[in-house]
């Protein structure tokens, strides 16, 4: 019964693994399919043996219990235990299945018994009876009954140990080659002749610059490349290896990605088949330009070698493996003044400076066992005349050359080079002791914020040692708060070029403090000695600190003045009301009621003293006014009508004195200044000139005004009797400096009209002799700021 | 009574005060008024210039500080320097309106000033220096 349900299962197409061979079986499950509709129950299970004994597969069948209840004649072969053997066992009865292959195993019976499927592929590992391992992959099919409920399980059994092997190897040799290709520096190609499909490796694409694809590529896209003159002799190379099996190898020159021509070499081996005929062919290219053409230089005759190197400036040698000179060239005269016969058959280094020699001879039997171009070395050889010549030279060893036989030494004179590079290297140490010895700090800063360079300066400033910061971040030392600032303007000099100012950022130095920097950075991105951008920068931390102070310093000072105007005031104001009380008790005293001469003095030095105080009030407070008076009314005003209105008022004063004024205003008329300081300014000084008049002449005043540049000048002269110019020096126009024991003098008509001359800008000076007179110098500033 | 006393104030008031004061307890005979530091040191030297018996040299000085030309400061310069022999016989005593602390301790620190009044001059002062047994002399009971 359950053979039945079998093929129908089996025959599904959704059973049938999709892998190499299976074609073949399932065409032969086919014609088994019609045999057994056609026979009788018995002898079905019969030919269902029969076939399965005889089918290219091992097969098993399992109970439900997973006991073997069939085991083919193929699977006795594929296994080594015989069906008497394993009938009736379970696969954990003896050595079948690795004991890693388990629990794989049992997820799939879990599947079989849970499940509803029918069809079961999965590969794994088996034991052959003699312990190897087999690679199978088991296609198993589940027998159901009309419940679905488990009945068999048959299970095909393929050994794909042969396959696993070859697609191990497969990959590993593809991975191989792959790597041979990547890390060669020779080009791979693989030429599919019978399609004309060839594959160039990435290092073929990039000699020749140009991209193939290898689906359609032929030969020819590539041999397109291959240089006029070389297509036939490389076709015919090629010819040769494919019809006559001679070995390939040829050189040619191929046109490289610049346009130029380079010397490739050609290898190549091609797979025929057994008719003969080449099918495959793998091969290699490489680069061969460099000593092809040293070995074309050495190809040309010696004469050419001569007309050449005798025309160079370069010393050619030719050497013997001892270090004999064989051969010197003509410019051995032009540079060190030994005729070329002088040298031969002497020694090499015996004309090598001495502090050389070990150097030279060192690398001399090193070069003695390679072949081809050394690489280039300094030295320094002794001129005829004892002077030694800086020389730079290389020597190619080509001692095997048929032709030279001879180690080649070419020598320049780098004298002049020398020199150029003494100088560079003196001008760098200046520029570094420059920027040693400057206080600013210089950093080189790469476009993504890395500190390149930075001078040893940042060591006083900043604490780090001269290049400290190297590789870290400017940014890193950036105030958080003035980094948004840093960058931006770090990021427009970086995209815009040009030059960058910074005033006070802060950084921070090596004790985790923040100190204030000006910087100014240029980009030299573009310039390739620097690569970078270039910040100077100063500490301005003093600067900043200083301007903190000034400005405390001002503000304590603004209010310390207001408080003490504010206290002038009240002491005016309250003096004031106490004062004029006094006034109006010494007005309504009586005095002819007072009898004692005694009192009579006192009371009159308490009139007396009264007056003058509340005259010295008036004048504190008139100062008071004048100091703090901002809004002062500024116009242009005529000094003659300003000079009327005070002698009007003083009318009386000066006819008692009998002064006489003598007025010159043409050189400058009119002023701009305030009027009420104009008329204080002449009424100061006319009762000044009143008051030190000399008893002994008519008093005599000359009032002059000039123009000088911007300005307007008045001076005012008088004949009175003057004073000590030792004696007062500056302190005139100071508060209560009195210079006479004059009655009417309180010392404070000189300070007044200082005061408000200067706080319009203008000036005020005196000279004086003791009677002669006194003249005051009055300078207006006309330009108001 | 004191033979001689100066009086060197700008303020004729503090000049005509000190008269009265003196007069009232028979302090001094005499009293030479100057005007500023400048005329009190032209007295001396127009003294130093007679004979020594004819010399009247203050016994004591009533010495202002705030004055106009020469002050205070300017006096005791000059007569340090000028009049050395005359220091001992007269002693110096500055009367000040100044309410300065640092003015009272200058001038109590100056080595020619003998005593600090704060002004005005009063009967106390005058009392004090009458016990003062530099001056005592002058003053006997009779």
């Amino acid at each position: 019964m359950h053979g039945y349900f079998f093929f129908i299962t089996f025959i599904q197409p959704n059973c049938l693994p999709p892998q190499i061979g299976l074609p073949d079986y399932f065409q032969y499950m086919s014609e088994a399919n019609k045999t057994f509709t056609l026979e009788s129950n018995a002898s079905k299970e019969a030919i269902l043996s029969y076939h399965l004994d005889n089918g290219p597969f091992a097969v098993i069948e399992w109970d439900s219990a997973f006991r073997i209840s069939r085991w083919s004649k193929k699977a006795e072969l594929l296994f080594g235990w015989n069906s008497q053997e394993v009938i009736g066992l379970h696969y954990n009865d003896f050595n079948f299945l690795p004991k890693d292959e388990f629990e794989r195993i049992k997820e799939n019976i879990n599947w079989i018994d849970v499940g509803s499927g029918n069809t079961l592929i999965i590969e794994n590992k088996n034991y052959h009876k003699n312990g190897q391992f087999l690679h199978c992959r088991w296609h198993n099919s589940i027998l159901r009954d009309k419940n679905g409920k488990m009945i068999s399980i048959f299970s095909m059994i393929e050994d794909i140990s042969d396959l696993k092997q070859i697609q191990e190897n497969l990959r590993k040799s593809e991975e191989r080659f792959q790597l041979a290709v990547a890390g060669s520096k020779d080009g791979i190609w693989d030429w599919d002749i019978a399609n004309d499909l060839a594959y160039f490796s990435p290092r073929c694409q990039e000699f020749v610059g140009e991209q193939f694809d290898s689906h359609i590529s032929g030969m020819e896209a590539f041999v397109k490349h291959v240089h006029p003159d070389d297509i036939t002799s490389t076709i015919n190379a090629y010819k040769l290896h494919l019809y006559e099996r001679k070995e390939m190898q040829t050189e040619y020159r191929l046109k490289i990605a610049d346009g130029s021509y380079r010397w490739f070499l050609v290898k190549g081996q091609a797979i025929w088949n057994k008719d003969g005929k080449p099918i495959r062919m793998v091969g290699s290219i490489s680069d061969i330009h460099d000593s092809k053409q040293m070995e074309e230089a050495l190809e040309n005759s010696e004469n050419k070698f001569n007309t050449v190197t005798d025309h160079i400036t370069d010393i050619v040698n030719m050497i013997d493996r001892r270090g004999i000179i064989k051969y010197t060239n003509q410019s051995v005269e032009g540079i060190l003044g030994y005729h070329p016969e002088e040298l031969l058959g002497t020694h090499f280094l015996t004309l090598v400076h001495p502090d050389d020699q070990i150097r030279i001879s060192e690398r001399f039997h090193v070069q003695l066992n390679s072949k081809g171009p050394g690489t280039l070395i300094q030295f320094r050889l002794r001129a005829k005349d004892g002077s030694y010549v800086p020389f730079e030279g290389i020597g190619n060893v080509q001692l095997h050359h048929p032709a030279l036989q001879s180690i080649i030494m070419i020598s320049r004179d780098i004298t002049i080079r020398k020199k150029a590079e003494e100088i560079i290297i003196a001008s760098e140490e200046k520029f570094r002791s420059l920027v040693h010895n400057i206080s600013d700090i210089i950093t080189i800063i790469s476009a993504n914020g890395e500190i390149q360079y930075q001078s040893a300066s940042a060591r006083q400033i900043m604490g780090y040692e001269e290049n400290g910061l190297r590789k870290r971040n400017i940014m890193e030392v950036v105030h958080p708060d003035d980094l948004q600032l840093v960058l931006t303007t770090f990021q427009n000099l970086v995209l815009n070029g040009g030059n960058s100012e910074l005033k006070e950022f802060r950084l921070l130095n090596t004790n985790g403090e923040y100190f204030y920097i000006e910087a100014q950075a240029t980009n030299q991105l573009n310039n390739p000695s620097i690569a970078g951008i270039v910040v100077t920068s100063r500490d301005v931390s003093i600067r900043k600190k200083a301007e903190a102070e000034k400005q405390s310093l001002i503000q304590e000072l603004t209010k310390n003045n207001a408080d003490l105007k504010q206290f002038s005031y009240i002491v005016s104001h309250n003096l004031r009301s106490p004062l004029t009380n006094l006034i109006s008790m010494t007005n309504l005293l009586d005095m002819d009621t007072i009898k004692t001469e005694r009192s009579l003095k006192l009371i009159n030095g308490f009139k007396t003293t009264t007056t003058r105080l509340n005259e010295t009030l008036n004048d504190l407070i008139h100062i008071l006014l004048v100091k703090n008076n901002t809004n002062i009314e500024i116009k242009p005003l005529s000094f003659k009508l300003a000079l009327e209105q005070v002698t009007q008022s003083i009318t009386a004063v000066m006819e008692n004195s009998g002064i006489e004024l003598e007025i010159d205003f043409s050189g400058a008329p009119n002023v701009l200044f305030n009027q009420a300081y104009l008329e204080s300014i002449f009424q100061n000084l006319i009762t000044n000139s009143i008051r030190y008049k000399s008893p002994d002449r008519v008093p005599k005043v000359l009032i002059k005004t000039f123009k000088n540049q911007q300005d307007i000048h008045l001076v005012f002269s008088d004949n009175g009797i003057g004073f000590d110019m030792e004696l007062v020096k500056d302190k005139i126009f100071g508060l209560h400096q009195k210079f006479h024991h004059h009655p009417e003098s309180r010392g404070i008509g000189l300070y007044l009209i200082h005061a408000q001359i200067t706080s319009l800008g203008g000036s005020i000076s005196v000279k004086s002799e003791i009677n002669v007179g006194t003249i005051f110098s009055i300078v207006f500033k006309q330009k108001m700021t | 009574m004191i033979p001689l006393v100066m009086c060197i104030d700008d303020d004729s008031m503090v000049q005509m005060l000190s008269e009265i004061i003196f007069t009232d307890h028979q302090f001094c005979k005499e009293v030479v008024k100057a005007y500023d530091g400048f005329s009190a040191l032209q007295y001396f030297t127009d003294q130093s210039k007679l004979d020594s018996k004819d010399q009247q040299i203050p016994r004591l000085v009533f010495l202002d500080i705030s004055m106009p030309i020469s002050d205070g400061w300017d006096f005791l310069d000059k007569f340090s320097k000028n009049f050395p022999s005359m220091q001992p016989q007269s002693k110096i005593i500055v009367l000040s309106s100044a309410i300065h602390p640092e003015e009272i301790e200058m001038a109590n620190a100056h080595p020619l000033v003998y005593k600090y009044f704060s002004k005005p001059l009063e009967p106390k002062h005058i009392l004090a220096l009458k016990m003062d047994p530099d001056f005592s002399q002058y003053f006997t009971v009779n």
